[in-house]
């Protein structure tokens, strides 16, 4: 196997594994806010109050992971990219700083304020929002040859459905994926209160997060034909991940095995993600740029691949303890053992 | 390669540098607002005398 498709498989396990762990994280931040307006605060307050923390910052590991393996792998990439990206990701990072601060200002702030938490819930869904254009560019069509340098169409962006129905798949994924970890968590906790509510606002985002990744899929028909046609291609892959949605909702609608009902749902996302991305191969940027355009040399890579390797047998490994020591410890989760300061 | 030479080619350089120079003034006030109070609330004389009680000496 070569070393441009091993690459950019370990750079894409990165992003998947970003992808859901800051969607549970976005998603209880979102949650969270909303049950201040929804008066649902008393009910739900307690088991996203343990979940969400400070530590979870750690997920931008993996996006920093993310974007060094991609400036070294394709330094290509990173010269199309970077020079396109710099608005959409600028705006991601300061939507990032002021979710981050909410954070450190929350937990030595003075007061609750209501203003700076919506603030917070809102942040987490723009921020997948203004990610999710990455994707939208690299459909093609939204950048354009001036003389040596690429430049964004920031008009056809805008205006292009494609663009919005990726952006409501993020945001409406985010919704569901966090929703149905959250009801596996309150499940644990034994918090079955909100594991009621919980469990209607994951039933009430999974409809929704099907048919916009329909929508996306009849819309690359008409947006880029050969991708539509590779995807095609491997139906199947598509179909299966139907299939594990299907028995998410089945296991969440009869209030069964919640904790399988989340695996399911990792299942159905990374056939969807990993089909994606085995289809848009080999092309990282239609119709400019392939993955074996501006590779890396052999050593370089054959490094980068042993050290992403050993990162991630470090960070899995690390979220794991993470989650066990205070996630899922059950004293914990409760909220038995008090707080110490 | 000189600096200019490997600067970005992209538009609204000027515009991102001002959304940052915001972004650095409200966490910057925002972080000195939340210091004051914090040893306001908890000003360090209190602090070394929990400790101390923390510690059995008083």
């Amino acid at each position: 196997m070569d070393l441009a498709i091993i690459g950019v498989s370990v750079l894409w396990l990165f992003l998947f594994g970003y992808i859901i762990i800051a969607s549970i994280d976005f998603g209880a931040g979102f949650f969270s806010a909303y049950s201040e307006i929804a008066n649902t605060k008393h009910v739900l307050h307690h088991i996203i109050q343990r979940y969400l923390s400070p530590v979870w910052e750690v997920t931008n590991v993996f996006l920093v992971f993310f974007f060094v393996g991609m400036v070294g792998f394709f330094p290509s990439a990173a010269f199309y990219y970077g020079t396109v990206l710099l608005v959409p990701v600028s705006i991601s990072i300061v939507l990032l700083a002021i979710r981050g601060s909410y954070y450190a200002f929350q937990t030595y702030g003075a007061k609750d304020s209501k203003f700076y938490v919506l603030l917070y819930g809102v942040a987490g869904l723009l921020i997948p929002a203004s990610l999710s254009i990455v994707l939208t560019i690299s459909e093609g069509g939204f950048v354009e040859m001036v003389g040596e340098n690429p430049v964004l169409l920031y008009k056809e962006l805008f205006f292009s459905p494609l663009t919005w129905s990726i952006v409501i798949l993020s945001v409406v994924s985010v919704l569901y994926i966090s929703a149905t970890f959250l009801t596996a968590y309150a499940d644990v906790a034994e918090d079955f209160k909100a594991r009621e509510i919980l469990r209607k606002y994951s039933l009430a985002w999974s409809g929704p997060t099907i048919l916009s990744a329909g929508l996306i899929i009849w819309q690359l028909r008409q947006h880029n034909e050969l991708h539509f046609a590779n995807i095609m291609d491997i139906w199947w892959v598509f179909a299966l991940s139907g299939v594990f949605f299907a028995i998410t909702v089945l296991f969440l609608w009869r209030r069964k095995y919640y904790s399988l009902a989340f695996w399911s749902l990792i299942i159905q996302f990374g056939l969807a993600f990993f089909g994606y991305g085995v289809s848009h191969y080999p092309y990282l940027l239609y119709p400019y740029l392939t993955i074996y355009d501006g590779f890396t040399n052999d050593a370089m890579a054959q490094a980068l691949i042993i050290a992403f390797i050993a990162g991630f047998a470090l960070l899995v490994p690390s979220i794991l303890l993470l989650a066990r020591l205070f996630l899922f410890n059950r004293t914990y989760v409760k909220g038995e053992e008090q707080r110490r300061y | 390669m000189k600096t200019p030479e490997g600067a970005t080619s992209a538009a609204y350089v000027d515009t991102m540098l001002w959304l940052f120079v915001g972004l650095y003034i409200v966490l910057g006030t925002g972080s000195i607002i939340v210091l004051i109070r914090m040893f306001k609330k908890n000003p360090v004389e209190r602090e070394l005398e929990d400790h101390a009680i923390e510690r059995g000496e008083r």
